[in-house]
């Protein structure tokens, strides 16, 4: 009771306080800095533009500004000597935390404004796409709790340190580390910051508000923790620091709480469901090594899955089910899934079996290790549920894992046990259970099948290949479909997105780039008798693309992409790349030693290249694409890693990774189509290099879109040696 | 209430010793005066009782208890004016003695009401903090000592600031809560004491020099004070202290005290101040 009075006549004063108004005026004003200065997140979604990053600028700099007040409010009932009276009748922890819970509800209550204030703006700005439970959530979610945990981190450093310069200082240090390279790509080390790649305008937001929330409430814990334990450092009895702590531990329910909140957010860290333990660097050979054998004594004749989509919690429940026979009996079989889905047990026949979950996440997989009795034709049953996660090694893009009510996509999650021990089956049975609004698409297909379970949710049925991750994705899709070159096409995208598609003419967009294509270098190597399904997914700017379908990040078809002239050709250049993959295979990567990778990306940036070239003209294709590429080769060649690689291995897990990827890519995008170009030189200029490429489109035709071709296949159709395309 | 001082040793981290060895009881109800030079450890003994300290030896027993065991009693009975202090500025009048209620777990608005007419700051009530005189200021922060119904009213220097007519009546007004709960009030202005103290404690350099009633401190002065008239340029005889110096039309008559009076000193009769002034004379002579 007397705390809450001490709570609320500490709260009336900081209204009357000016310096607390004009913290609290000031960071009313903090958003602003969103829509032109501070840019964290996408700025070409509309929700990006006029909503995440105003709310992700207020965040930051509203948090050092009641870190700020924090810090100045606790420093004056000293200087100001108000602490002579306060502290001769009240206990100096009680006041502590009456004043930290007063500052809370002030800038509490200063976010709840700032929500009211920015509400018509937005409203207007996002126009249909406004969602107001996204509104609210990015205030409620981001913002003020950031700013909750910002004041309590700094009351804590100033009870410390009961200095000003010295708490500020360390206070810098915290925001600092957020900003520092290894800090700035983890969802969990930002706590002033959130890592928010992206908004989404047409499919859901959820993975990003259960990640911040999460963040928020480990963060709360650690701060929380930290400011608990400065309760023990408060100065009393004119002691200094050491004397006033051992007086402080005294009453040892602060230490064991302030121990309990900073182990609760530990834990909370290393058992957070978002994103796997794997390595940062996707591991292709584990994932040849796993598709590719089978060693096990067990044959598998009949598998089937059930996967149930549970928005409200965004986990996935799900059962597989193989007939299996098994011959041995003693040695072990596994099966790899997605490290969020805790297993719920395993079955065989009516045998419950006992199963070892292995701490071996890679590539977003995690192998369960069991051993079937000797038995024949055998049902083995797997039942597991969980938040998919998501790969660490993608994880700061953010795409791949969803499940709530617009939205469901387990692209990236290996939501299906089908990468086993036994071996499957050609095609098994999956069974999808979704919100009755959402569409399937599983493995690029639209699904047929389905029934009314009469609970706001449909059941799904359709056929899957199992050598393969099974890729679902779930949205209200529109569908626009036509014909160009031959090939019957079906562009699908979140329904939000019907004005934009049709205002911009996409389709006859798409067509121009598929014309210049087939002219320029023959026809496409997909397989006949199938639609091609362009996709659009919910991501922050790239692109994919397989045999017979590809997925363009969201942003690509915003209006802030599509109505900006001086993007539009990045724009074109994005969906044009991925159309262009189709002609050119996917990511077929074959190393030849060192880092240099030889993949179809060189030719589909090549063919890029062209198709602006022709479109925009010389000096724009040479100065977006030409000098990009020799300028990134320079800085490669120039970089001290690149000469001195033996070094690298000293450097820590994440640097090493983050220089390695960004030396594939520049062998990829960049060294790759400076070598074509060279190419195209030496074989005569771009008539003779269209010629050979429809050459080698001709001659590969029949391989399929799986077998991209090597090097030695291009240097070969050239006439030319590995030795001429060198680069300087 | 009944506060034991048992052979206090207080050493500030600075090496500096502030109280030796003091020994001091005090049970309600009594209105003590602490007289003592600057620096002789009057606001440490004040600190130590409303446990804003630790002693570096002795203990301190509230009701014969651990005065830290206590703390909690000890506050809520407490009211306190320290000798150097500062105020929400932004605040009312009403608001920051609403704020201090709070602290001590008030929530009895008449409790305001009544220490502002106490105070005499009822026309101010509604003032910011920050635009009122040093007077005014100080008696805010009186105000909030008297707050509730406190048992141990610890006031130091707290007549500072005021004018003449304030201080009388604030005197008074010690006095008369003093009926009830121990007043220990730390004042330099001698006259103060003497008009109210039923009871007076005086320090130097950490050690108590008299604990007394002050009637007691005068007759022990008794001798020991004079009067003669000198001349300019005449110098003060050895071994005395002159209290005070008057032109008249014979001469500068002074007024001394002294262990032996000089012979051509006429013995007069002791004030309190005298007395306080020969007590600590004759505890640095002793040393």
């Amino acid at each position: 009771m007397k705390l809450f009075s001490l709570f609320r006549v500490e709260l009336r004063r900081m209204f009357h306080s000016k310096i607390c108004l004009s913290v609290a005026a000031l960071s009313l004003f903090t958003p602003l800095f969103g829509y032109s200065l501070y840019i964290p997140s996408s700025n070409v979604v509309m929700s990006g533009k006029y909503l995440a990053n105003p709310v992700l600028a207020g965040t930051a700099i509203g948090a050092v500004l009641f870190a700020v007040l924090a810090i100045i409010e606790a420093d004056r009932t000293y200087r100001a000597r108000i602490n002579a009276l306060i502290d001769s009748i009240s206990s100096p922890v009680k006041m502590a935390m009456a004043r930290i819970l007063a500052l809370i509800g002030f800038l509490t209550l200063t976010g709840l404004v700032c929500t009211i204030i920015y509400l018509p703006y937005t409203i207007i700005k996002l126009d249909y796409i406004f969602d107001f439970a996204t509104y609210l959530a990015s205030f409620f979610i981001i913002m003020i709790p950031t700013w909750w945990i910002s004041t309590i981190l700094a009351a804590a450093l100033y009870q410390i340190t009961r200095r000003i310069e010295l708490s500020g200082l360390l206070y810098a240090g915290c925001v600092y580390l957020c900003y520092s390279p290894y800090f700035q790509k983890s969802y969990f080390t930002r706590w002033i910051n959130p890592l928010i790649v992206t908004y989404s305008d047409g499919f859901s937001n959820a993975y990003t508000f259960r990640i911040t929330l999460y963040t928020r409430i480990l963060w709360l814990a650690i701060a929380g923790g930290v400011f608990v334990f400065s309760l023990t450092c408060i100065r009393r009895y004119q002691r200094n620091l050491i004397g006033s702590f051992w007086r402080g531990i005294r009453k040892v329910y602060i230490p064991i709480a302030a121990a309990v909140l900073v182990v609760a957010g530990a834990l909370l860290w290393r058992g957070q469901p978002f994103v796997d333990h794997g390595p940062l660097e996707f591991d292709y050979n584990h994932m040849n090594a796993t598709r590719l054998s089978s060693s096990s004594n067990s044959i598998c004749y009949n598998v089937s899955f059930r996967i149930t989509a549970k928005p409200i919690s965004g986990t996935v429940h799900g059962i597989a089910q193989y007939t299996i026979s098994s011959s041995n009996g003693i040695s072990e079989d596994s099966f790899w899934l997605n490290p969020g889905y805790r297993i719920l047990g395993l079955t065989y026949g009516s045998k419950k079996l006992d199963f070892r979950t292995l701490d071996n996440d890679v590539n977003g997989e995690r192998q369960t290790v069991f051993t079937l009795p000797k038995a024949e034709n055998q049902i083995l049953t797997v039942e597991y549920e969980g938040f998919p996660a998501l790969l660490r090694c993608f994880s700061p893009t953010g795409w791949g894992v969803e499940v709530s009510t617009e939205y469901v996509s387990l692209n990236n999650a290996y939501s299906v046990p089908c990468n086993t021990s036994f071996g499957l089956p050609g095609s098994s049975w999956l069974e999808i259970t979704l919100p009755s609004k959402l569409t399937p698409i599983v493995e690029h297909k639209f699904v047929d099948k389905h029934t009314d379970n009469k609970d706001g949710t449909r059941t799904w049925k359709t056929e899957v290949q199992c050598s393969q991750y099974i890729w679902i994705t779930a949205c209200d899709y529109s569908v626009i479909p036509f014909t160009v070159a031959g090939i019957n096409v079906d562009l699908v995208y979140s329904s939000k997105y019907d004005k934009n598609m049709r205002s911009y003419d996409i389709p006859n967009a798409i067509k121009s780039v598929f014309d210049y294509c087939t002219s320029h270098q023959g026809k496409i190597r997909f397989s006949d008798n199938r639609r091609m399904m362009l996709l659009q997914r919910n991501g922050s700017g790239g692109g994919n693309a397989s045999d017979g379908w590809v997925e363009w990040d969201e942003p690509i078809f915003t209006s802030v992409n599509l109505s900006n002239p001086l993007k539009g050709a990045n724009a074109a250049e994005v969906f044009a790349h991925e159309i262009i993959h189709e002609w050119w295979g996917g990511l077929g990567v074959e190393c030849h030693g060192g880092d240099e990778c030889w993949s179809s990306e060189g030719l589909t940036v090549y063919t890029t290249y062209r198709l602006m070239k022709e479109k925009y003209g010389e000096l724009y294709s040479k100065q977006n694409y030409v000098d990009v590429w020799q300028s990134k080769v320079d800085a490669q060649n120039r970089g001290f890693y690149y000469r001195h690689p033996e070094y690298l291995e000293k450097l820590p897990e994440r640097y090493q990774a983050d220089l390695k990827i960004a030396n594939t890519d520049t062998n990829l995008y960049c060294r790759m189509p400076l070598m074509i170009l060279k190419a195209e030189k030496l074989v005569g200029g771009e008539e003779k290099m269209d010629k050979i490429l429809r050459t080698i489109q001709e001659n590969n035709s029949g391989n399929g879109y799986a077998k991209p071709f090597t090097y030695q296949d291009f240097l070969d159709a050239c006439g030319l040696t590995k030795e001429e395309l060198e680069l300087e | 209430m009944k506060i034991e001082a048992n052979n206090i040793t207080m050493i500030y981290p600075s090496g500096k010793k502030a109280l030796q060895n003091i020994t001091v009881k005090m049970e309600s109800p009594s209105l003590i005066g602490i007289l003592g030079p600057n620096g002789a450890g009057k606001t440490t003994l004040m600190k130590l009782i409303i446990a804003g300290l630790i002693p570096a030896k002795g203990e301190i027993l509230l009701d014969g208890e651990p005065l830290l065991k206590q703390e909690k009693r000890l506050k809520a009975a407490l009211g306190y004016l320290p000798q150097s202090f500062g105020l929400y500025d932004e605040l009312p009048v009403w608001q920051f003695l609403e704020y201090m209620a709070a602290l001590k777990g008030i929530s009895n608005k008449k409790a305001i009401k009544d220490v502002l007419e106490q105070t005499n700051l009822s026309e101010q009530r509604k003032t910011r903090i920050g635009a009122l005189s040093g007077g005014q200021r100080q008696r805010v922060g009186i105000a909030q000592a008297l707050l509730g119904n406190t048992q141990l009213l610890i006031l130091d220097e707290p007549t500072v600031g005021l004018d003449p007519e304030e201080r009388v009546k604030f005197r008074n007004l010690f006095s008369e809560m003093a009926q009830d709960k121990i007043v220990l009030l730390s004042t330099h202005i001698v006259e103060d004491v003497q008009s109210i103290c039923n009871r007076v404690l005086v320090i130097n350099d950490g050690q108590i020099m008299f604990d007394g009633e002050p009637a007691a401190l005068i007759a022990q002065t008794i001798g020991h004070v004079g009067v003669y008239v000198s001349q300019i340029g005449d110098k003060t005889p050895d071994g005395c202290q002159v209290v005070s110096k008057v032109n008249t039309a014979k001469g500068i008559q002074c007024r001394v005290v002294a262990k032996h009076l000089p012979s051509f000193a006429e013995a007069v009769e002791p004030t309190l101040e005298d007395a306080y002034l020969y007590c600590i004379d004759k505890g640095e002579d002793g040393r």
